[in-house]
């Protein structure tokens, strides 16, 4: 695995202080966007419900340290979470090591009780210490938690202390920006009360497990079983349901999700005021970093002054209505698909299952970085430049090409009634199920710009 | 059932190639070959140069091999294809590729037989009523084992009145044998040279009967022809292949048999044709099981001889070829929906005690959905899982999660109770298994 040359780093660690019945969490904040770097504290207040709180961030740090396919080396020290502040609402997210699993705390307005001083997304410091404190806040203890540091508001000293560094993998920040769209194609699917999770769990495998399960419902109720059957959500890597397992106990119900063509699935833990998301990816050895279903869309690429307009109208956290945007701006059904993906692939919006909305976030990272983690297309781009495109046939919904490969392979490319084939080992292996191959993007870019 | 679609231009042949390498069902590699022989005459001049993406893909696939080298040589200047034995092959894809080779020589594109028409890999009786008698109007022989293999495929063993009629017109040697397998006539003729097929369209026909009419013939002792399978095991102490001293299940007589076939053809184990796919004895090779995943698609309406090879020797198996196989075998019956009769219940048996979760799971989907079909051999199955737990094949443990299982049918329960039953009875002057007192409670709570 390549490790981007981005390292974000912390001028203080987090840290917690406890105080009689109260446990104050100070996590330090760093963005590589510079604005958002200068402000000292995003948000500082109470969260009600901070037993469930606190397991529910404990829970998400053990997954961004879990991986279930990846060998020790590559396994970076450590990753933090990343938190995005605004419009009363705090969402935490990251990715296992592996990049397989997603995962999301999103609290709500009703569970939070302090001010929200700048919105923005930052990643924060989630280390030993404060993740060990996470596990001991108790039912009858208070949670106060700020996102960077404001010194008005902290009530005991910051001890001391040295930097901490840390090297974020590509496909880690890669992930972040293709799951949400992942995430909006997909359909609800079943809603499990606590019991019926209960029992379900029962029937999980603790191992790995190489073969897909399903979760399906018949007579004898929600179920997971190694058979597919009509209504069942297919989950690959079934073993990676033991993240959820110590949740199980505290929750109100639980939502599953699933994509119309099964490349992955999603669970909604709810709690009071509180959900928590997980995202799976179709399989252990397939991490969301190299999905591309949304490339089509970005063979037109929107134009930069729509990304900083949209940056100026929107806040964090703040809900992207993409129908009322288009006819208040004149803009037309497709333009609106094209610029929603190309949204979602630098970072820029994120997915809400239960309310079905997409919201405004920015990642913290540079724009041109995220620019960058589209390989496919750049490769496209790449084999358009290099005229290795033949068109031989565009007619009546028909288009035949031929495109350079690599060793001198000639591929094949047909798109007939907007189903595109082609030749190459991409395409064999996925067909069209993680996005298109570079061949047929090329074709598609040749064409549009004709 | 879902038609199977066979490529009908040769864009579609081309781009099938990506789907034959990637699909999980072995048998599309057929739809492939039978597209190429039916487009045989429209493939372009640069067929060449547009698979050339697709060699080093086929290289690493399952039959890819096999038909990058037939097809390359087929394109060459030579269109030679070597004919030589390997008993590497499967030999029932190997027979279909020299078939197809000679077909190309002759110009002939009359299709396969045993093509699957009906999804996944069936053949249902309208299109292979079709395709013989397509080989009769132009006066052509099919080839035996395509047809043998054909009538094992057959989606539907009832047919219309009118499909009846056509049976009975055709005439080929083989029009009697597809007239028993329909139930148009009941006349058993063991003539020598049909023998295979007569004995596979028997079993196809009735899976329980037993047919004294092949007891004078040179199959008589071959498993199924004679008597359905029904084989005797036994669970004694020896070594695992991890060396380690456990209980090892052996098919008795049944594995001598093989090793006998075995020994009695290793001079020639590559020789064609071993039609005799219901007895299995063409996967026996020096290995004593020569498994391949198209085999079972090849045996549908009566894979229990087939499937016995796959029966794991000890439950504790977590070897990754070991465990894949068994996994395997009980993952292709419970996803098709493929019945069994005989011996495949030890197999399932074998299946419930084994130590991966999964395959414990796919075995109680397969008896979950063979009592919803109403063919499950209660008291066989419970015998055999009685007779595993009192010879210590597997812990109890793993059954009790069985007896435990959640939403059971009435049904369900009752086939728990009787293999708990079994379970006491076997064990009778025996010493008793680690935590057998959780299965005779169990078994007076179900009881009550």
């Amino acid at each position: 695995m390549i490790l981007s040359a981005y390292e974000y780093s912390y001028a203080v660690p987090s840290a917690c202080t406890e105080e009689q019945s109260e446990k104050q969490f100070l996590l330090s904040h760093c963005t590589e966007i510079e604005e958002d770097r200068n402000i000292p504290c995003f948000f500082y207040g109470k969260f009600r419900y901070s037993f469930i709180i606190s397991r529910c961030l404990s829970a998400l740090s053990r997954t961004v340290k879990s991986h279930f396919s990846i060998k020790p080396e590559q396994r970076a020290a450590m990753r933090d979470p990343i938190v995005s502040v605004g419009s009363s609402q705090i969402r935490f997210e990251g990715f296992s090591s592996c990049n397989s699993v997603y995962v999301r705390v999103d609290v709500q307005k009703d569970a939070i009780d302090g001010e929200f001083l700048a919105s923005g997304c930052t990643n924060v410091d989630f280390n030993d210490p404060i993740i060990r404190a996470f596990n001991t806040v108790s039912r009858s203890e208070n949670m106060i938690m700020g996102v960077g540091y404001d010194h008005l508001k902290v009530t005991t000293p910051i001890s001391s202390v040295t930097e901490k560094k840390v090297s974020l993998p590509d496909r880690w920040i890669k992930g972040l920006a293709n799951v949400q769209y992942y995430f909006s194609q997909m359909e609800f699917a079943f809603q499990l009360n606590k019991i019926q999770t209960i029992e379900l769990f029962k029937d999980l495998p603790s191992g790995a497990v190489k073969s897909d399960y399903f979760l399906l419902e018949d007579i004898n109720g929600y179920r997971l079983s190694p058979i597919s059957k009509g209504n069942s959500v297919r989950i690959g890597g079934v073993h990676r349901l033991n993240l959820i397992r110590t949740m199980i106990p505290f929750i109100e119900s639980m939502s599953v999700y699933k994509d119309p063509e099964e490349q992955s699935s999603a669970i909604n833990l709810h709690f009071k005021d509180t959900n928590m998301i997980f995202v799976f990816s179709a399989g252990v050895y397939r991490g969301f970093s190299g999905e591309g279903k949304n490339l089509d869309s970005l063979t037109s690429e929107i134009p930069e002054e729509w990304i900083i307009g949209i940056n100026s109208l929107f806040k964090t956290n703040e809900i992207f209505n993409p129908k009322e945007l288009a006819l208040e701006n004149g803009i037309t059904e497709s333009t609106m698909k094209n610029a929603l993906a190309s949204l979602y692939s630098i970072g820029l919006l994120g997915f809400d299952p239960e309310n079905r909305r997409h919201y405004y976030r920015k990642l913290p990272f540079k724009l041109k970085r995220l620019l960058s983690f589209n390989p496919r297309i750049l490769k496209a781009r790449k084999v358009l430049e290099k005229e290795k495109v033949i068109i031989l046939q565009n007619d009546k919904g028909l288009i035949e090409a031929e495109v350079k490969g690599s060793f001198e392979v000639t591929h094949r490319v047909k798109i007939e009634d907007n189903r595109p084939r082609c030749t190459c080992t991409w395409y064999t292996n996925h067909e069209t199920a993680r996005g298109l191959c570079s061949h047929i993007l090329a074709v598609k870019l040749l064409l549009q710009s004709d | 059932m879902k038609s199977v679609i066979i490529p009908k231009n040769w864009d579609d042949l081309l781009f099938y190639i990506g789907k034959a390498i990637k699909s999980d069902n072995i048998w599309s590699i057929e739809i492939f070959t039978e597209g190429l022989n039916q487009l045989q005459n429209k493939v372009p001049s640069d067929f060449s140069k547009q698979i050339k993406p697709y060699r080093k893909q086929l290289e690493n696939s399952d039959y890819g091999g096999y038909l990058l080298e037939f097809i390359e040589n087929w394109a060459g200047e030579t269109k030679s294809f070597s004919e030589k034995k390997d008993e590497s092959w499967n030999v029932f894809f190997r027979n279909k590729l020299i078939l197809l080779h000679r077909k190309m020589q002759k110009e002939n594109s009359l299709p396969f037989l045993s093509t699957p028409s009906a999804e996944p890999f069936y053949v249902d009786p309208e299109s292979l009523i079709s395709r013989l008698e397509e080989y009769e109007k132009v006066k052509e022989e099919p080839d035996l084992d395509d047809l043998i293999v054909a009538c094992n495929r057959i989606s539907e063993k009832k047919v219309s009145a009118g499909l009846k009629e056509r049976i009975k017109k055709l005439k080929g040697n083989y029009s009697s044998a597809i007239q028993y397998l329909f139930g148009i006539q009941d006349k058993i003729k063991a003539e020598k040279e049909l023998l295979a097929l007569w004995t596979q369209c028997a079993r196809t026909r009735d899976a329980e009967a037993v047919y004294k009419e092949f007891e004078k013939t040179s199959a008589a002792d071959y498993p199924s022809v004679v008597h359905p399978f029904l084989p005797e095991f036994s669970i004694k102490s020896g070594k695992s292949k991890k060396k380690k001293e456990e209980p090892i299940i052996s098919l008795d007589h049944h594995d001598a048999w093989f090793q006998g076939f075995y020994e009695k053809n290793k001079e020639k184990p590559a020789e064609y044709p071993k039609q005799f796919y219901y007895t299995s004895s063409c996967f026996v090779s020096d290995k004593s099981v020569n498994l391949d995943p198209m085999y079972l698609s090849l045996v549908p309406h009566y894979a229990d001889v087939l499937l016995s090879r796959f029966i794991p020797g000890s439950a504790t198996g977590n070897d990754a070829d070991d465990c894949d196989w068994v996994e395997y075998a009980i993952r292709f019956i419970a996803e098709n929906k493929i019945r069994i009769h005989h011996a495949g219940w030890i197999l399932v048996g074998a299946c419930l005690l084994f130590e991966k979760k999964q395959i414990r799971a796919l075995a109680a989907e397969y008896i979950s959905f063979s009592i919803e079909e109403k063919f499950l051999k209660k008291e066989y199955l419970s015998g055999i899982v009685g007779k595993m737990i009192s010879d210590k094949y597997g812990p109890v443990n793993r059954l009790m999660e069985y007896i435990d299982r959640r939403g059971s049918s009435k049904e369900e329960k009752s086939l728990h109770l009787e293999i708990l039953k079994n379970c006491i009875q076997s064990t009778e002057g025996k010493e008793l298994p680690v935590n057998f007192k959780k299965l005779t409670s169990a078994f007076e709570e179900l009881s009550d």
